[in-house]
């Protein structure tokens, strides 16, 4: 899956998702519900999954052992990944990578930027239309960033 | 009234320009119906029964005459010429086409002004009394606050995809004409025992299928912490609230579920964590904002015009006495300005000629002018779906009212039984089960007579053609819910429900009426409480007092 940089260019993405059932091996990640429930997967793994129903505060004494949170959006209507980039961002001082990963619409980097969340796995690359769209930022906001 | 900086403008251009380019990728099949939906939505634009719609704001129903220009020349070249003003102090035309729309945001850009987020899932314009500044009830002017809640509101990154839409209503008077406690928030500007200024916080109040008064979460937010804590009921209600169900997804829903302590213990929890981060302002920020609406009036009791008669400025014009006809108007129509001299007028946008709060251009462009001439240029819009022109000078009244009625703009009804709140029902909106507009006629037609109308004092009918209530008909004197049966319209009546203070929603009357039959059952209802009021009670009042059954077994007496 083609991954969204920083700087709009694409990178591929080296990470392993690990399913509930699958052994866990290091550079991968877990949903955040077999991350709390065993202590082999806490000591184990450096990447959590954060489903829109999670609570990103349960991840506060780990933070600092993980590499990677890939925030989930399955709709692209369900903006619930914003508000847990920015509690993640704002009140949990995570300064460690955090992607998004679903189904993203092109309009919605620049906010999910805003939020806090870095890189992006995308179903397929942008076209050079959307990309035109997504790299022109308003000139200015009317709230705070948490762009990392 | 607040002036666009450079920023607010370079906003307003680019979102423009990107509309534009949406609307370009989305004929080039770039971009899907799903997703475009949800762009253009974000920027007003509904698909409607016949036509699009597009809704404008008008932030907290503040508009210069300049900007009333310009929706009138939209109406008339884009459109059918007219536009109508909707109940969230909005204004909505029937009729775009769709590649017209990215010019008209760029016309509408060129007087500031935008349809940003009066649609969607996301935080909608923010209203407010329509008296705000010009009213002698007043604790504190709410439109600067409202002013600061739509630059914080408007796109907010974290808070465009909620599980439903999003109203926030203000108050500033100790007479709430905002209707905040059938709001998502509804915010009372109070002081404290300390003279300090700050909110009383209602959540979770709500019309359409659950009708509910909102809840108070705080009772005395300091004004300084606005921002934050509104940040901490949005990010409570983007994380709680419910995705599975459309109908179920209002916070109101949410708040009545957890129960409003377990609520306010969530937003206090996430309040504490966040409050000193993002979205605080300062003393500055807020004087500054202040300042930009103090400067609307002059402080002296100056005329506007060269007007040789000299009155005294507190009395009431002359003609009050001589003109029987400019007596009623100004008893219904206007209402006691702060300042002596001055007064509030009201333009009615109910005449019987036309759709409840629709204007033609040229009443537009009329309105302007008299708002140059008589209201140092400035109009106000109300939820009940007329304007007002907020600082007309006492002397000045009669000649204003001589002009608003060569243009249909003085009907002597506002808070009569005519100036009734009406959706667009089925002739435009897709969702209606009903109409809506040929019961405003049958209603119309029947009670044509305004000394009766105002024999019956103030009474309120506001009509829905379906239960998402648009037209408030739950908080109505009479209420009237268009539904369907057997593929015809019938007509649910509620009566006592009310929209100020001491809010209320109605209850039931009895089975659904048939659409000839309307008028009639307004009749009974009217016949039964003249019958019963005590002196000179309200309708409210005298609902109050007797209950439903009494207008119930008038209005069903005759149906067998």
């Amino acid at each position: 899956m083609p991954l969204l940089l920083k700087n709009n260019s694409y990178a591929t993405d080296d990470w392993v998702h690990l399913s509930d059932d699958d052994a866990l091996s290091q550079h991968a990640t877990v949903s955040m519900k077999r991350f709390g429930s065993t202590e082999d997967a806490r000591n184990t793994i450096k990447g959590v999954r954060i489903a829109p129903d999670d609570n990103p505060l349960d991840l506060v004494d780990f933070l600092v052992h993980l590499k990677l949170l890939v925030i989930e959006f399955p709709a692209f209507t369900d903006g619930r990944g914003y508000s847990h980039a920015r509690t993640l961002r704002q009140q949990l001082n995570h300064t460690g990578e955090i992607r998004a990963t679903g189904d993203i619409r092109a309009e919605q980097i620049a906010f999910m930027r805003r939020c806090g969340i870095d890189t992006f796995e995308l179903n397929r690359v942008f076209d050079n239309d959307q990309v035109l769209l997504m790299s022109q930022p308003y000139p200015h906001s009317y709230q705070p960033s948490y762009m990392q | 009234m607040y002036q666009y900086t450079d920023h607010d403008r370079a906003f307003v251009q680019h979102r423009v320009e990107e509309f534009r380019e949406q609307v370009k990728q989305f004929n080039n099949g770039k971009i899907d119906e799903d997703e475009f939906k949800q762009l253009r939505l974000r920027n007003g634009l509904y698909q409607q029964r016949h036509a699009h719609m597009l809704r404008v704001a008008i932030p907290y129903g503040v508009l210069s005459s300049r900007q009333l220009r310009q929706l009138a020349y939209i109406a008339d070249k884009y459109d059918k010429g007219y536009g109508h003003f909707t109940t969230r102090q909005n204004i909505q035309y029937n009729w775009p086409e769709l590649n017209d729309v990215p010019d008209i945001l760029q016309d509408l850009a060129e007087v500031d002004m935008h349809a940003i987020q009066t649609s969607g899932n996301c935080i909608r314009n923010t209203t407010t009394d329509p008296l705000a500044g010009a009213v002698a009830d007043e604790i504190e002017d709410p439109r600067p606050w409202c002013e600061l809640i739509r630059q914080w509101s408007t796109l907010h990154p974290e808070f465009n995809w909620l599980p439903r839409k999003f109203k926030i209503a203000v108050t500033g008077s100790i007479n709430d004409r905002a209707a905040v406690q059938v709001h998502d928030i509804g915010l009372r500007l109070t002081r404290n025992e300390h003279s300090e200024l700050g909110f009383e916080v209602l959540v979770g109040g709500g019309l359409g299928r659950t009708p509910m008064i909102g809840s108070i979460v705080n009772a005395f937010l300091p004004a300084q912490h606005l921002l934050t804590y509104l940040n901490a009921i949005l990010r409570v209600y983007n994380r709680l609230g419910r995705r599975d169900n459309l109908y179920k997804a209002r916070i109101k829903i949410l708040v009545n579920a957890m129960g409003i302590d377990a609520f306010k213990d969530a937003v206090d929890t996430e309040w504490n964590a966040s409050k000193h981060h993002d979205d605080t302002f300062t003393t500055a920020d807020i004087e500054l904002l202040k300042a930009q609406f103090s400067n609307d009036l002059p402080t002296a009791n100056t005329e506007s015009s060269t007007e040789t008669t000299h009155l005294n400025d507190a009395d009431v014009p002359k003609q009050i006495h001589s003109n029987p006809f400019f007596n009623q108007w100004f008893k219904s129509n206007t209402r006691e300005h702060k300042l002596s001299g001055r007064r509030i007028v009201f333009v009615s946008l109910k005449s019987s000629d036309a759709p409840a709060g629709d204007a033609s251009a040229t009443q537009m462009r009329a309105i302007a002018d008299l708002a140059d001439v008589y209201s140092f240029g400035e109009i106000r819009t109300t939820h009940e779906q007329n304007l007002v022109l907020p600082h007309v000078a006492m002397s000045q009244l009669y000649h204003l009212w001589s002009a608003l009625k060569q243009n249909q703009l003085a009907t002597a009804n506002i808070g009569k039984l005519s100036d009734m709140i009406v959706c667009p029902g089925l002739d435009f909106c897709s969702l209606a089960n009903a109409g809506t507009i040929s019961i405003y006629d049958q209603i119309n037609q029947r009670f044509d007579d305004i000394d009766y109308q105002h024999e019956l004092g103030n009474i309120s009918i506001k009509i829905s053609g379906c239960m998402n209530a648009c037209g408030h008909h739950h908080v109505g004197d009479i209420g009237i819910l268009g539904v369907e049966k057997n593929g015809a319209e019938w007509y649910q009546l509620t009566l006592g429900g009310h929209a100020g203070n001491k809010a209320a929603i109605g209850s039931r009357l009895g089975k659904a009426i048939a659409k000839a039959q309307v008028a009639d059952a307004v009749e009974r209802i009217l016949q039964t409480y003249l019958a019963h009021r005590d002196e000179a009670e309200t309708f409210h009042d005298t609902v109050t007092r007797i209950g439903v059954d009494p207008f119930k077994e008038n209005v069903y007496a005759a149906a067998a």
